[in-house]
């Protein structure tokens, strides 16, 4: 592990500020994390607080962050598992295998906690932020929302053409999804019932999260701009500007005031592209960064800093943007 | 209830006509088998279309066009055809086809409805496009054409074809269609005709697809 503070382009970052126009991002690598055996899959938990990843001798690591600290190993027996999907605060662990196994890891103990035979392979999972319940979605299927603490089948929402992506707001009283049909879907989180929905958009999106207060649902894609939508409504009350690539994660930082655009490389995923922090209430710009490479994670920590993470075939990179 | 009352099932009256002669099994079905033949659900003729992931890239509201490319597109001209059945074999007229895939470059057109397509199967299923052959997306394995096809009474179809002649496959389709992982049946993989004079050569492509009931 390395700690490497790189300072890029602050001065212009200031002028920035100064002149009211958006400007090149402060970013400095705060971390970074030796993989001499290289990783297949990196995550970092919504809080910024914890990052996983899968090396090729079938081990998940967690480590702590921003200090990049290893906190544990657990021995995956296999070495099909993939794509790693994080609780808000890191503590639940899931992955999926190409035998269509979903296994859900307490990654403070190494236990596990949940396991679950689908019938066709896994396409998006999410963890609730009380870690109580978690919406699964299978391939071209409908939403499966189970119970963690008795580890039941709550319900499944309606069947439609499948899920990109979901989230649970702040409160857990809402649960929307971006579905493959192109609409946006908001539901009552507890009993499924479907609350409000937004069918205008042509292309499909990958990427939402919630504002703090749950009023608001941030949600970016194929458009390649971030949309805010009532969640009361489904209507749209703000629009980004537009961008060159599409929109890959987003996020909103806790205090509500600013929202995270990663953008990926719609040419080559793996390329890099570029992660734009806007201001939320004014929707104007605030700075852009060209990674080095495409970012594999994200998140707003508590305190209000970006992070986002790099790969090279040998460490993870944690960066800071402001 | 008395036995003269009592209501006839479908299944006593053939072997009631069997009885008289009315009705005959050929000689290699027992007459059990000839009844629970007439008498049993018909069975599915047709195996539904292996499912595959639907995108990225998906945008609704494709024009209808059956020729997607220009004389000015680089890559191998290809026609793509085929029917769209339900699982009995009746054919599916009317059925809506969104097709989609990447340019020959393996660039996929997001702003605008380059080699994107919505057809409608014709009074025999029939369905029919030209366009270019795609080329290798980055990060995905194989090359690769995108269906979405609905019809009234059926399940939504999403799938995605491929072509045996794909480089990845070495030559052997059958054995290494595995190499993408989200080729998930071999049925999926297509033969790839060549046509056409020497000068103005084109591949030719079936592609059947079979809708399940709701």
């Amino acid at each position: 592990m390395k700690f490497r503070p790189i300072i890029h382009v602050l001065s212009l970052a200031c002028l920035g500020a100064l002149f009211n126009f958006s400007a090149i991002a402060a970013v400095s690598e705060i971390t970074t994390i030796k993989t001499p055996a290289g990783l297949s899959f990196f995550s970092i938990s919504q809080t910024g607080r914890l990052g996983v990843g899968i090396t090729p001798d079938a081990k998940l690591s967690v480590w702590n962050l921003p200090d990049g600290r290893l906190l544990r190993t657990i021995d995956l027996v296999s070495t099909n598992f993939i794509y790693p999907t994080l609780s808000a605060d890191g503590r639940l662990c899931l992955l999926s295998s190409s035998s269509r196994e979903v296994v859900v890891w307490d990654t403070t103990t190494g236990e596990t906690v949940f396991k679950l035979q689908l019938a066709l392979p896994l396409y998006t999972a999410t963890f609730s932020r009380d870690n109580l319940s978690l919406a699964v979605s299978v391939l071209n299927g409908p939403i499966q929302m189970y119970n963690l603490a008795d580890k039941t089948k709550r319900f499944e929402l309606p069947k439609m053409m499948g899920a990109q992506n979901s989230m649970f707001s702040p409160d857990n009283k809402l649960f929307a999804s971006v579905d493959s049909d192109t609409q946006i879907r908001i539901y009552d989180a507890p009993t499924g019932k479907l609350l409000a929905s937004n069918a205008d958009f042509l292309g499909e999106f990958f990427a939402l999260d919630f504002t703090p207060d749950g009023k608001q649902l941030v949600v970016g894609g194929m458009d390649k701009t971030a949309v805010f939508l009532n969640t009361t409504t489904g209507e749209v009350t703000k629009k980004l500007k537009k961008q060159k690539e599409p929109v890959g994660a987003i996020g909103v930082s806790g205090d509500g005031k600013w929202v995270s655009t990663v953008l990926f490389n719609s040419s080559n995923g793996a390329l890099a592209a570029p992660v734009l922090i806007w201001d939320a209430v004014s929707g104007r710009k605030k700075s852009e960064w060209l990674p080095p490479s495409g970012i594999v994670g994200s998140a707003w920590t508590p305190d209000g800093h970006f992070l986002a993470a790099t790969l090279t075939p040998d460490a993870v990179h944690i960066w800071q943007v402001r | 209830m008395s036995l003269s009352n009592r209501i006839i099932t479908r299944r006593e009256l053939l072997l009631k006509c069997a009885a008289f002669g009315c009705l005959t099994a050929v000689p290699s079905l027992s007459l059990a088998e000839a009844v629970a033949s007439l008498t049993e659900p018909t069975l599915p003729k047709l195996k539904p279309t292996p499912i595959n992931d639907i995108g990225p890239f998906y945008k609704r509201q494709a024009p209808h066009q059956a020729i997607l490319r220009t004389s000015s597109d680089p890559g191998l001209p290809v026609k793509i055809s085929g029917h769209v059945f339900d699982v009995q074999g009746r054919s599916l007229e009317g059925a809506k086809l969104e097709i989609w895939h990447a340019d020959h470059f393996g660039h996929y057109d997001l702003d605008g409805y380059r080699f994107r397509t919505m057809l409608e199967a014709g009074s025999k299923g029939q369905y029919e496009f030209e366009s270019v052959m795609p080329g290798h997306y980055p990060g995905r394995v194989c090359q690769h054409v995108h269906y979405l096809v609905t019809a009234p009474g059926h399940k939504p179809l999403i799938t995605q074809l491929y072509f045996a002649t794909d480089p990845v496959f070495d030559g052997n389709p059958e054995k290494n269609f595995v190499r993408d992982p989200l080729i998930m049946d071999r049925e999926l993989v297509r033969p790839v005709m060549l046509a056409g004079d020497p000068k103005s050569i084109h591949a030719e492509v079936g592609f059947e697809l079979v809708l399940e009931p709701l």
